[in-house]
């Protein structure tokens, strides 16, 4: 391929007489290491003698040793890697020396030059891909690039600043103050739910906090009024919806704040269970759209596409962390739906793959230093046990979900539960062999808790790190599948 | 003292030292950089002695 006269001439990549000017200045006096060390690693040097040469000097400045030509010119002569450089240009190297003052810039210098060789790589690998490998869609390709990009601008992030005990406590005392202050007893952000943040003072940064229940119950429901709630209070959430698409989520949320059920806020008609089908009032459909208004300045992100890895999830995050809007919460829906990666997925062990993905859950909730809702699901034991409550062992898959979050909620309703005891006739199911008077006996007895449990929810508290366990009263609105807490009254706004 | 050696040498000191004298007239360096800059030439100088001979013949 030709060169186009029209391009600028080609930058140099090489950054030979730079690396011996730095490595001169450090050996003439280790204080100027101090001036490169942060921004320079030895991986960065071309010539791997130079860069061999520069992180035996780091290590023994780092170790508080004496570092000058002389005192390493044993490791010098004997590594393999320095051995031949050293002999022929020891001397020559010292004179290359710079003054102080553009040490700095030689470093940074020498740093951005690797960042582009690196980059350089990137888009040659790209381009092989692109032509030859034919088993990766552009998706693919797309999503793959963005993780190596992302990868190297966190190598190429040099003047971060390194956190010290004392600022991480100044950080936290600010926090408590400013929390103080505003008579708020929270440590975490805001889940807008009374009861849960009384157990569990919000949700706390780098915490996963579990909601795990049968399928059918609210998880998704449950998680869309904290993410609601919470993101009107604390700022920008990302949802990952594996199950419903973003479309339906938002119905829900408009359902809830209207207090239409689900299927007439996407339909907008009213459905009877004679068939017959009736468009909703003009007033009906104000509210619906006036809902529609209040949702669209709430800041969330929903990603619904299926099957997303942790580490596709973890990337969408870290661009939206990076952004003005910052990113206060990440909720999942739900762990068992997502995919582990491809090595974990051939071994075809499901409770592997669970494991995985709770694993680097928690990771990614460390990293952002952001709290996360992960919803999973129940195993059928509970249902087999008279007392239907979920207890921890009975999260699905993996025991790993149970180790890794902070917190675990198993989300029940007594009705629900009920329910299943009674046939499609309306009338209890009666257990084989039992007794006319034992069957009326438990069929009054369920009929009656089933009265009393109508449109109630518990959201139990089975793990709480650093806090109490117990249980949270809710109430569940069927229709428009919404929970309040035990002490809002239905007129309050749903968020 | 070998002529055929040396004799460049002093001449592109000569040459060298003029350019830092310009410079340090024009004010292109603090009094601390030229003091660095004095220190680290004669540093590097002796170290490359110290390479050839060793350190210990002198002290």
């Amino acid at each position: 391929m030709s060169e186009s006269i029209f391009l600028p001439p080609k930058r140099s990549l090489d950054t030979f007489d730079a690396e011996c000017s730095v490595l001169a200045g450090i050996l003439i006096s280790s204080s100027n290491m101090e001036l490169v060390d942060d921004i320079l690693n030895p991986e960065a040097f071309t010539n791997e003698a130079v860069g061999e040469l520069y992180r035996i000097a780091r290590e023994r400045i780092r170790a508080g040793r004496p570092c000058d030509p002389i005192t390493i010119r044993g490791e010098a002569e004997t590594n393999p890697k320095t051995a031949e450089f050293w002999k022929a240009s020891a001397a020559s190297i010292l004179t290359t020396f710079v003054g102080k003052p553009v040490m700095r810039g030689y470093a940074r210098a020498i740093a951005d030059a690797a960042l582009l060789r690196s980059l350089k790589d990137e888009a040659e690998t790209l381009i092989l891909d692109v032509t030859h490998a034919g088993d990766k869609t552009g998706a693919v390709l797309v999503e793959e690039l963005q993780e190596r990009l992302e990868r190297l601008a966190l190598t190429g992030d040099t003047e971060r600043q390194m956190k010290t005990s004392a600022t991480a406590i100044d950080a936290m005392l600010e926090a408590t103050e400013a929390a103080w202050k505003a008579g708020n007893a929270l440590s975490g952000i805001d889940t807008g739910y009374q009861g849960l943040n009384d157990l569990l003072s919000g949700l706390r940064p780098g915490g996963v906090y579990v909601v795990a229940a049968r399928p059918g119950v609210g998880k998704s429901s449950l998680m869309l009024g904290l993410a609601m709630r919470a993101a009107q209070t604390s700022g920008r959430g990302l949802i990952w919806s594996g199950e419903m698409s973003a479309e339906e989520l938002m119905s829900k949320a408009i359902a809830g704040k209207t207090g239409l059920p689900v299927d007439v806020v996407m339909t907008g008609h009213w459905k009877f269970a004679n068939g017959e089908r009736r468009p909703v009032s003009r007033e009906e459909m104000d509210r619906i759209v006036s809902a529609g208004m209040a949702a669209r300045d709430i800041p969330m992100m929903v990603d619904d596409r299926e099957g997303a890895t942790v580490q596709q999830i973890l990337t969408r995050a870290r661009r939206m962390k990076r952004q003005k809007q910052g990113l206060a919460f990440i909720a999942l829906d739900y762990l068992q739906l997502m995919e582990a990666s491809s090595a974990v997925k051939r071994s075809g062990n499901r409770t592997a793959e669970v494991t995985e993905i709770s694993r680097d859950v928690a990771r990614m909730a460390r990293e952002l230093n952001v709290p996360v809702i992960a919803l999973s699901q129940l195993n059928r034991q509970s249902e087999n046990r008279e007392d239907r409550r979920p207890s921890l062992a009975d999260i699905r898959d993996s025991g790993a979900i149970e180790q890794d979050a902070r917190c675990v909620m198993a989300l029940y309703r007594e009705e629900m539960a009920l329910r299943l005891r009674v046939g499609a006739d309306g009338q209890v199911s009666r257990n084989s062999g039992e007794s006319d008077a034992a069957y009326e006996k438990r069929a009054a007895e369920v009929t009656e808790r089933l009265a009393k449990s109508a449109g109630m929810a518990e959201v139990i508290v089975l793990k709480n790190r650093g806090g109490r366990t117990g249980i949270v009263g809710m109430q569940f609105d069927g229709p428009s599948t919404w929970f309040r807490g035990d002490d809002e009254r239905q007129s309050d706004p749903a968020w | 003292m070998n002529q055929h050696i040396a004799e460049p040498f002093f001449i592109n000191r000569q040459r060298m030292n003029s350019t830092f004298a310009d410079a340090i007239v024009q004010g292109a360096l603090s009094r601390d950089e030229i003091e660095d800059e004095i220190q680290a030439t004669a540093k590097a100088l002796r170290l490359i002695a110290d390479l050839q001979f060793g350190r210990n013949g002198r002290e």
